[in-house]
């Protein structure tokens, strides 16, 4: 996907959850091959290099199919785009909030968000106050 | 003069680990406010040095004494068993890396514990979380040190405390002075020196014992169990299990490595991170802990020769194997690890007391601390929580291993339903979530305590299952106030 189909903060968070979706059959996926690959051929009395075939299949695929769901998921799932501009933070070294906390200097950099951050933190503090 | 050999490269290490952490305090003035930079660096970490500081902050000194140890007496079973750390950086990254991301730009959330906060609309969560993450952290951290001291004291022949007091005061001193882009930097130094450590100690096993296949000849011949995934019965299938939950698909909700999706600067650098991280942790998890199988053709006796711990079996295969020098580079790997992760939590931990719990009750107060004034209390802070960890590893328990693993167990089942629920689950909300931290973590606590278990598996088991029920049937019978659902709604779910 390319960067300038997202947009919207909306449409980068539906991204994420396709992400994490896509992460979680990944695991199936290594799972599977971790299974297959140690218990499966451990009932053989196959050695290669000096060593039994399951030892390899289990601690050394796993690892390979890892690194391919790493890369298949960075090129084919995974999508860049301006993580900044899509949430409207402010740019580093810009004059955010002083502290890194949600003051005013943020709600006038975040607009919305931060002024929503600030709004729940304020709630929570009402909330259980009188809880 | 040999021993002082053995010292020269840790002394150079530790000295350029606190050269990185000054410059990286240099690097930093004048960008962005103070909190934002000690705390999370700004978000500018690039792919390399994410990938790295992740690792190096997974990866502990248990990694590279503990485990490898084990793999001496186990065999091959305890590497595949391992292997399931291969998936956690693509869990980490995949799963939390760009929700973390994008939430922490949006709330301008500099830790874990802010996201908890303004998700569940709890500061009751949010504290409760801190003063958890403080706990758990000071216990792994007292675990770190012990083991990093040990190692130290069985390589070089120096004292205990001499080994505590060099790495122990370089760590907490250059934590203090870096920060979280310190910390970044460093972690980064750390995970290549481990390689570095790694490499070193297979050429000395290789070297010494004759060459792989006449090592794995010497193993066939003394241990066959140790050719066969079950180990004779060693390694029953219950802690493949559990060992799954607890060091691969668990994790990711780790604090300390959640934190590290809030401070990559771009996309680019987290999907980098992910396939670089992918390959290095995999060489650096297996390659150490088979490390540990292959010592089994040097190292031929009982365990009982070699002081009965299986701790002892890294350190002697390095003192056995390498001539002096090499074996201070060797041990520099574990020692990294150590100061990696002591490091790593430090940071976590400071951020906790002085972000989450000391500001926001000066936000709630309406009172607003100068930047000089947050600065020095975040140091001294640091400073302080790294004395108390230094002072209570000085006459260590003994039983420092199994702390360490009770403390990776309680924050995975503290966090894990508090974090994914909170992230991907709408109807989430604030009893759901209180429940779930305490009862979770209170059940797995007591288990542990009780050495009670379910079909001989490990209590995170128990303490995950409560948590996740107790998610469920609070965050089911809560009813919210629309308005708030709404507030949450535009950050979290956004339609």
């Amino acid at each position: 996907m390319s960067q300038s189909d997202i947009r919207t903060y909306a449409q980068a968070m539906r991204q994420a959850n396709k992400e994490a979706r896509a992460t979680v059959a990944a695991l199936a996926c290594i799972i599977v091959v971790w299974l297959v690959g140690g218990f499966g051929l451990a009932g053989t009395d196959i050695w290669l290099f000096h060593t039994p075939l399951w030892i390899i299949g289990g601690c050394v695929a796993p690892w390979i199919a890892a690194v391919v769901a790493a890369v298949a998921l960075s090129h084919r799932v995974f999508a860049d785009f301006d993580l900044d501009e899509v949430a409207g933070s402010c740019p580093v070294g810009s004059a955010a909030a002083p502290h890194g906390d949600r003051g005013a200097d943020a709600v006038a950099c975040n607009g919305i968000a931060a002024e929503q951050g600030a709004a729940g933190s304020n709630a929570a503090d009402a909330n259980e106050s009188g809880e | 003069m040999e021993n002082l050999v053995a010292l020269v490269p840790l002394v150079l290490f530790l000295a350029v680990a606190l050269g990185i952490s000054f410059a990286a305090r240099r690097r930093s003035v004048g960008e962005g406010g103070f909190v934002k930079e000690y705390f999370i660096g700004n978000r500018t970490l690039g792919g390399f040095v994410l990938a790295m500081t992740t690792i190096a902050t997974y990866g502990s000194v248990s990694s590279f004494v503990g485990g490898p140890g084990q793999a001496w007496l186990i065999g091959w079973g305890w590497v595949y068993m391992a292997v399931v750390q291969v998936t956690a950086l693509v869990l980490l990254y995949g799963i939390m890396g760009k929700k973390l991301a994008l939430v922490a730009r949006k709330l301008d959330a500099v830790t874990v514990i802010d996201v908890v906060r303004a998700r569940y609309n709890s500061n009751a969560l949010a504290n409760i979380s801190a003063v958890i993450v403080v706990l758990f952290f000071a216990a792994t951290m007292v675990a770190q040190f012990v083991g990093g001291a040990k190692l130290f004291e069985a390589v070089t022949g120096y004292s205990y405390m001499v080994g505590l007091v060099l790495f122990g005061a370089a760590v907490i001193l250059f934590t203090t002075i870096g920060g979280f882009r310190g910390v970044a930097f460093t972690d980064a130094l750390c995970g290549i020196i481990m390689l570095v450590g790694i490499g070193v100690l297979a050429v000395g096993i290789m070297t010494a014992g004759g060459g792989y296949e006449n090592i794995m000849d010497t193993i066939k011949a003394n241990h066959p169990a140790m050719l066969e995934p079950f180990s004779g019965g060693a390694m029953p299938g219950t802690l493949y299990f559990t060992q799954w939950l607890l060091v691969g698909v668990f994790t990711f909700v780790l604090p300390q490595s959640m934190v590290r999706c809030m401070g990559f600067k771009d996309t680019k650098a987290l999907h980098g991170a992910m396939i670089t991280g992918t390959v290095i942790i995999g060489l650096m998890m297996i390659g150490v802990t088979a490390l540990g199988v292959l010592s089994a053709g040097v190292l031929t006796g009982s365990l009982a020769d070699y002081g009965s711990s299986v701790d002892n079996i890294i350190p002697r295969a390095i003192a056995q194997t390498l001539p002096s020098w090499a074996a201070g580079v060797a041990i520099i790997g574990p020692i990294a690890a150590s100061i990696s992760t002591v490091s790593s939590l430090l940071i976590a931990s400071s951020s906790a007391i002085i972000k989450d719990v000391y500001l926001h009750s000066c936000e709630a107060r309406g009172k607003q601390p100068s930047e000089r004034g947050i600065s020095r209390g975040s140091q001294a802070v640091t400073l302080c929580v790294g004395a108390i960890v230094f002072a209570l590893a000085v006459v260590p328990p003994d039983v420092i291993w199994k702390i360490n693993m009770f403390a990776f167990g309680g924050l995975e089942t503290a966090f894990f339903w508090v974090m994914v629920c909170g992230l991907f689950w709408k109807r989430a909300g604030k009893l759901g979530a209180l429940l779930s931290m305490v009862g979770g973590t209170a059940a797995y606590c007591a288990c542990m305590a009780l050495g009670f278990k379910v079909m001989g598996l490990h209590q995170i088991v128990i303490g995950i299952t409560v948590a996740g029920v107790l998610m469920v049937v609070g965050s089911l019978i809560e009813k919210r106030p629309q308005a708030e659902q709404q507030r949450i709604d535009q950050v979290f779910f956004p339609e």
